[in-house]
């Protein structure tokens, strides 16, 4: 018997946006979250899901306000198909988090009646298939979460032949968890280790897995389906976020899995180089353009730039980034650009006959410059304030 | 400027002199006052002073020989151009300036255009500044040591302005320079404090690094408390563990627990039946015993009863005795009781009788009494009146009395004393015969008459005689006194009523003798009771008696047979019933006497038979009780014997069935049971004890938790790293930026520093050159400058010395000050000169007086080189042979 359905994971419906300085920009990231939920829905009508499987981390913490709570049920409320949810890390099922929350429950009852919260390590028979659920129950679990399902053969005795579903979070032995150290996120847990190598692979058909934000086929059968709307910047390359994973499986082969895309934030990050281009400044506007278009408050962009510029065209830049922080949501910037007086700059600032002083100190910071080491950067400086600074007497 | 010629006419000494100078060097020779400085001074006047001024200077001018004013005539040249100035100081003061091919300029007009050709910068015609601009070039005497420094400093200017114009040094730094200098300093000022070693409160770098700890802090207290709830969260987790496995235990326990209960529920059943059948067998024993007691006793009560009633018969018959004794006193007692009360009834009767006579007997007395009271009112009465008769007739006389009367004779003793005095005085006339009508003093005239005063006799009315009576004085009071005495008798009597003495004597008798009478009554009445006295005596008898006769009414009203004692003598009646009294007291008395005594008696034998009767009556009840009981236990026993056997076979069965449950509970070894039962409820109440204590761990962690529960705290510090990379970020670029501020100010300074040294440069090298004529070649000079680039100093380095240095211009000898001061001067003079035309005059008043030879002979050296770069020299010397070789222009003055 073949199933359809969707696979999706770390909703975080809740997450704070902690980095994102301006907190109308915060609201609208959170507000993008709620919203996906309804593009799955129509995805499910789409292409006829049975139902939606959610692989942990469908909350950011196992405290929501009870507004979001409220929408969030609303928008599962109109998916048309069962969904069923594990607990991951971030909203973990012990007594008192928000799945035994009476709030929680009767909302549920009223707004969502097809979610289904599974907290038992048992098996979970539905229609068309069976599913083998790994809940979170707590937020550091040492053991490893599907262990359970390698307890023996007795574990499958007697399970019809649905295709099997694993649904668990956390990280996967062969590959690294989803934990970075930066004002994103700080580390959050690492201890949630599933070791799917031990799994038996015959017993079982697809493993649903969440916790890594990016799109990622571990093996034929085994897939961490991202979050559906992105919530970080991209780390390295391939990492694709803003998916949910159609998939198609059957009792005894391999599923199909095609990726659907769901988000409507784009995390950008972009590199630029200053490399004594003829006009810096406009090359910069043209590769912006490029990447940003004219759109206005859903992007947000990590921004890490090198090279050189001379002290107005270093002036106009920084003219140029307060625009487009105003336009981004976010503007993470990482402004490495050296400040390098161009000729007619140095020419104006040493060779003033008039203004000696004022030429044999530029000589000086440039003599500075030139001899590198820590000096180096506060010479630049010195020299951008003086060129400033003197063309304002 | 080259000074070419001089002419004074009537300048100080000088009456009239002219003199020519070399364009290059000059030596002005002679003796002292032979004029030198004067020359000095007059070539100075007519540059500097203004010819119309009044000053002091001025006056010293004045020609020691001539009242004219004292007048100088300058040629100079100037550009090119010869110009002749003229001025006459004091009187007839007057200036022109001519110049070939020009007007002659005259007063102010002159005077403005000499302002102009000396100074480059002064405004014209300020003389005073353009004095001040050639100051250095006047060396006068005696100021030759002056520190050369001063004048640098006022010169510098216009000297950086030639050195600049022949392009010998770079630009001091510009307006522009130290704007932004000063603007790095200030912005420097801002930021940092204690040399750059902290960024000075209020800063954005001191905001950012604040903000950026206070992040750090923040971050740290969020991380400690995450640990924190993190361990409690563990804790948390333990404790489930534990407690679950507590529970799991304690089920457990409790299985095996419920267990034991229920064996020990059968002990129970089984203890109970044991107790239950040993109280059988136990009863039984007990009733066999009770029937072997039942027999004894009915034989012990027998016993008793027939011992009772033999020690009980005599006793009775003592009783009866005595029971007739008291019924014989009882019977005399009643008689004697009944005899009392007739006499009691006797006695009230006399009593009545007595207190019937004793009022009348009352009433008799008072009647009486008030008889005798109204006898003595009557005669106080009459007393009283008699009293008063004669004090009325007392009333009826005048009020004299004995002393009146005293007095009265006492006053006609001095009258006849006064009359004697005055008879013995006054004349007396005295007609001896005549029938004719004698008058003295219009009064007709007889008998004797005493004259006390000049009176005129008249003759049948016809005035006879004036007699002057003698005495004088002693007359006069005579008279007076005599008159004196009988007016005072006379006013006596008129006060009195009475002029008759002999009855005034017989009322002073008759009033004696009725005051006598009035007190003799008086002290009658005083001897007796006051009439009032006795009248309220009689009243209150009268009201006494009023209260006898009631009474006597209500006595005889209640017992009308009293009546009978009226009348008749009631004192003998009384008598009679007092006695009658008496006799019945004593009667009563005795009777009542003899009733205690028998009453006494009978009570002593009431108690006897009370006594014995309550003993018999006790034995008599011990009997009936003894036999009662007798009755009782005769007939509860019943048959003994067949109870007896039926007992004991009860007994033998009962023993079988008790023995049999006894061996059903050893079976179940109660001992270890209950041993095992004490155990687990120990581990049991154990077990809930640690169940509750982790129940309580596990409701404060809880609470705990709950209470951080809405705070999500990893979020915060995801919140607080992102605000510290920020703050972090911002305090970089903010700390790049005060260094760069701090090294721009550093660097300023420093390049000021080295600019101004190296701008003064080309100066110093030719004080160096002139200096090196003395000090020799091995040498270097620099002159030093303050921040706004005024030169504040100069140091001199000689190759061989290390005593100059940094110039302390005071501690220099006095040939050196001298020589160093010159060469400054020089120096300064070439420097300026293009300023002038190419050339300036440099005058030096006997400015070497403390050079030693060596020195002197390298000082024409000196100022030969400064002649030729367009110095014109000119030295006065009172010893010019030591200038010999100079090869000057000698101009020699005799004193």
């Amino acid at each position: 018997m073949k199933a359809t359905f969707i696979h999706t994971a770390d909703w975080q419906i809740g997450k704070s946006f902690a980095s994102v300085e301006d907190p109308e920009s915060r609201s609208r990231l959170g507000a993008y979250r709620i919203q996906t939920i309804d593009r799955i829905a129509r995805l499910c009508t789409d292409y006829q899901a049975a139902f939606v499987l959610v692989a942990g981390d469908l909350w950011d913490s196992i405290t929501p306000t009870k507004q979001l709570v409220s929408q969030t049920l609303s928008a599962i409320g109109k998916i048309p198909v069962p969904v069923y949810v594990i607990p991951g890390n971030h909203d973990h099922g012990a007594i008192g988090t928000i799945w035994h929350q009476a709030y929680f429950q009767e909302e549920k009852d009223l707004l969502a009646p097809n979610l289904h919260v599974i907290l038992d390590f048992l098996p979970v028979e539905l229609e068309k298939a069976i599913l083998l659920p790994c809940p979170l129950l707590r937020r550091h679990v040492n053991t490893d979460l599907t262990e359970w399902l390698r307890q023996g053969k007795e574990v499958y005795e007697g399970l019809s032949t649905k295709p099997r579903i694993v649904l668990a979070h956390g990280s996967v032995t062969s590959f690294g968890s989803e934990s970075f150290k930066d004002e994103e996120e700080l580390e959050y847990n690492a201890t949630n280790t599933l070791d799917l190598s031990r799994l038996p692979g015959n017993e079982l058909d697809y493993i649903a897995l969440g916790d890594w934000h990016g799109t990622k086929e571990i093996n034929a059968k085994s897939w961490y389906s991202g979050t559906p709307e992105p919530d970080r910047f991209p780390k390295g390359g391939g990492h694709d976020q803003g998916n949910v994973l159609l998939v198609t499986a059957d009792r005894g082969s391999n599923p199909t899995v095609t990726p659907l895309k769901t988000g409507s934030v784009a995390w950008i990050r972009k590199e630029i180089h200053f490399a004594g281009e003829e006009d810096p400044i406009a090359s910069f506007d043209y590769s912006m353009n490029e990447l940003l278009g004219t759109r206005v408050g859903t992007d947000l962009l990590q921004l890490s730039m090198t090279g050189s510029l001379g002290l107005e065209l270093f002036a106009n830049l920084e003219k140029k980034l307060d625009t487009y922080s105003n336009r981004l949501l976010r503007l993470k910037l990482d402004n490495q650009v050296k400040v390098n007086p161009s000729l007619d700059e140095l020419e104006s600032l040493q060779s003033s006959a008039k203004d000696p002083l004022i030429a044999r100190v530029a000589t000086q910071l440039v003599s500075l410059i030139d001899q590198g080491g820590e000096k180096e950067a506060i010479a630049r400086e010195a020299l951008k304030q003086l060129y400033f600074t003197t063309k304002e007497l | 400027m080259i000074i070419r010629s001089i002419k004074l006419k009537n300048f100080k000494k000088h009456r009239s002199l002219e003199l020519d100078f070399d364009e290059k060097l000059n030596l002005i020779g002679g003796p002292n006052e032979s004029g030198k400085s004067t020359v000095a001074e007059a070539i100075h006047a007519a540059l500097f002073f203004r010819h119309n001024g009044k000053t002091k200077e001025l006056n010293e001018f004045q020609s020691l020989t001539s009242t004219d004013g004292p007048t100088v005539e300058l040629k100079f040249e100037q550009g090119g151009v010869t110009y002749t100035l003229t001025k006459t100081f004091l009187k007839g003061s007057n200036c022109t300036l001519t110049s070939p091919g020009r007007n002659t300029l005259v007063g102010p007009a002159a005077e403005e255009e000499l302002g102009k050709l000396l100074s480059t910068t002064a405004p014209m015609d300020s003389h005073s500044k353009a004095k001040g601009e050639w100051a250095h070039l006047w060396v006068w005497q005696g100021t030759a040591g002056n520190n050369p420094v001063d004048a640098l400093c006022t010169q510098r200017e216009k000297m950086i302005d030639q050195l600049q114009e022949k392009g010998l040094i770079v630009a001091l730094s510009s307006k522009k320079d130290q704007e932004a200098a000063s603007k790095f300093t200030t912005l420097i000022k801002n930021i940092y404090v204690n040399q750059g070693m902290k960024f000075k409160a209020g800063s954005a770098q001191a905001n950012a690094e604040a903000k950026l700890e206070q992040s750090e802090n923040r971050l740290v207290n969020i991380q400690e408390t995450i640990k924190s709830i993190e361990s409690k969260v563990k804790q948390f987790e333990l404790d489930r563990t534990n407690l679950e496995s507590v529970q799991r235990n304690l089920i457990e326990k409790t299985g095996e627990y419920e267990e034991i209960k229920k064996l020990l529920e059968q002990l129970a059943i089984l203890e109970a039946k044991v107790t239950k059948e040993t109280e059988l067998l136990e009863k039984l024993t007990a009733e066999e015993k009770a029937l072997k007691n039942k027999i004894a006793e009915i034989t012990d009560i027998k016993e008793v009863i027939e011992i009772l009633e033999e020690k009980a018969n005599p006793s009775i018959k003592e009783l009866e005795t005595v029971y007739q004794e008291i019924n014989d006193l009882k019977k005399d007692l009643v008689q004697r009781k009944e005899l009392v009360q007739q006499l009691e009834k006797e006695f009230a009767k006399v009593r009545l009788q007595e207190k019937y006579l004793l009022t009348l007997s009352e009433i008799q007395n008072k009647t009486s009494d008030i008889g005798l009271s109204q006898e003595k009112l009557n005669k106080i009465k009459g007393i009283a009146n008699a009293k008063k008769v004669l004090e009325m007739d007392l009333a009826g006389l005048l009020q004299i009395k004995q002393p009146q009367l005293d007095r009265w004779s006492e006053m006609e003793a001095h009258v006849t004393t006064k009359k004697s005095v005055l008879d013995a005085i006054a004349t007396e006339v005295e007609i001896l015969a005549s029938n004719q009508s004698i008058t003295i003093d219009g009064n007709l005239f007889t008998g004797k008459v005493q004259l006390t005063k000049e009176s005129t006799l008249a003759l049948n009315g016809q005035n006879l005689l004036k007699i002057v009576p003698g005495g004088g004085k002693s007359l006069e009071v005579a008279t007076r006194e005599y008159a004196e005495a009988v007016k005072a008798l006379e006013d006596f009597q008129r006060v009195l009523g009475l002029t008759d003495k002999q009855k005034a004597i017989e009322i002073v008798f008759k009033r004696e003798d009725l005051e006598k009478s009035i007190q003799e009554e008086k002290a009658k009445l005083g001897a007796m009771e006051s009439e009032q006295a006795v009248e309220q005596l009689i009243e209150t008898t009268q009201h006494a008696l009023a209260g006898l006769a009631q009474q006597k009414n209500s006595l005889q009203e209640n017992e009308p047979w009293l009546g009978e004692l009226n009348g008749g003598d009631i004192s003998k009646k009384l008598e009679e019933i007092i006695a009658k009294n008496s006799q019945i007291i004593f009667d009563l008395s005795n009777e009542n006497e003899q009733i205690r005594k028998k009453e006494k008696t009978l009570e002593g034998k009431e108690n006897l038979s009370n006594g014995k009767s309550s003993e018999i009556k006790i034995e008599n009840d011990l009997i009936a009780e003894k036999r009662t009981r007798l009755t009782l236990l005769e007939e509860q026993a019943g048959d003994v014997d067949v109870l007896f056997s039926d007992l004991s076979r009860k007994i033998s069965s009962q023993k079988e069935v008790f023995e049999e449950v006894q061996s059903g509970i050893i079976s179940l070894d109660p001992e270890n049971l209950r041993l095992r039962e004490q155990r687990i409820r120990q581990v049991l109440g154990k077990n809930t004890e640690e169940e509750k204590t982790l129940n309580l761990s596990l409701a404060l962690l809880k609470g705990e938790l709950k209470q951080s529960g809405g705070q999500d705290f990893y979020q915060e510090e995801q919140s607080e790293y992102a605000r510290q990379e920020q703050l972090k970020m911002r305090f970089e670029g903010l700390r790049t930026e005060a260094k760069a501020i701090q090294l721009l100010d550093q660097l300023f300074a420093k390049e000021n520093e080295d600019l101004t040294n190296s701008y003064a440069q080309p100066f110093a090298e030719k004080i160096k050159h002139y200096l090196s004529y003395i000090f020799g070649p091995d040498l270097s000079v620099s002159v030093s400058s303050d921040d706004s680039g005024d030169f504040n100093g100069l140091e001199i380095y000689r190759g061989q010395y290390k005593d100059l240095g940094k110039m302390d211009f005071l501690r220099l000898s006095g040939g050196t000050k001298e020589q160093l001061a010159a060469a400054v001067r020089l120096a300064m003079a070439e420097v300026l000169a293009p300023a002038y035309g190419g050339y300036l005059p440099i005058l030096f008043d006997d400015a070497f007086a403390y050079s030693d030879k060596d020195r002197l002979k390298v000082l024409p050296d000196m100022l030969y080189s400064a002649a030729q770069k367009g110095i014109q020299v000119i030295l006065l010397s009172c010893t010019p042979q030591d200038y010999v070789n100079l090869g000057a222009h000698e101009i020699s003055l005799s004193a």
